[in-house]
């Protein structure tokens, strides 16, 4: 869903990372189940959800990125 | 030594025969040479994924492969953005926003023909509702899905 979310719209960056071969990557992000899916730091989910979730998951991290405390994207 | 068996590359000329109908660019930014490279820059499955990415760009003359080295092409990659080495970037009008970091293996196949499909086609795998909330979002976002070969 990330790489068709990407396919319509330039703002969406989707990477499919294959963790066993970044073992810095899964530590840094603290993958301990996957699939997990980060949003620009600010939203994280392990598992696959339904693709309205995964929508609201975009949309939620809109939202907090909008926030003035929010760290970078 | 083939990565793909003569079963699997008959199988896949044939899907790409019926599925692919534009020309989809793929840009593979790894090691090509066994030059040294800086500490931690070392990429222990660029060989494999290398040889994967030629022997599927064999199988049809409408996946257009672009072969990049981290190092030595340096300076052509400025802009490019790349977070580990291999990256599978697929690019197409002037975007290059998809990508797959390691080598595609195990269940992570199907998602790489996957992608080249649906790009060649211009198909998009959620709804119509779906997609035009999608295209509604306004802020830069980057989404990363962690995934294991099995």
């Amino acid at each position: 869903m990330a790489h068709a979310a990407a396919m319509l719209n330039p703002r969406i960056r989707a990477d499919v990372v294959e963790i066993s071969e970044f073992p810095k990557m899964a530590q840094d992000y603290q993958v301990m189940g996957v699939p997990k899916t980060v949003i620009s730091g600010v939203v994280e989910f392990v598992g696959a959800v339904p693709e309205s979730t995964f929508v609201s998951h975009l949309k939620a991290a809109v939202e907090k990125l909008k926030s003035p405390s929010a760290p970078p994207g | 030594m083939p990565v793909l068996s003569d079963k699997d590359k008959e199988y896949l000329r044939d899907t790409f025969r019926k599925d692919l109908v534009n020309d989809v660019r793929v840009i593979l930014v790894s090691r090509l040479s066994d030059e040294p490279s800086a500490p931690g820059a070392e990429c222990h499955y660029c060989p494999q994924t290398n040889e994967l990415f030629q022997e599927v760009a064999s199988l049809s003359d409408k996946i257009k492969l672009e072969l990049y080295d981290a190092v030595a092409d340096k300076d052509k990659l400025q802009g490019l953005d790349v977070d580990d080495l291999p990256a599978i970037i697929f690019a197409r009008d002037g975007e290059r926003n998809i990508r797959f970091y390691g080598i595609p293996a195990g269940n992570e196949f199907p998602n790489v023909l996957e992608a080249l499909t649906h790009l060649s086609k211009g198909e998009n795998a959620l709804s119509p509702q779906a997609q035009e909330e999608v295209r509604k979002i306004d802020r830069d976002l980057h989404v990363r899905v962690f995934v294991t070969p099995t």
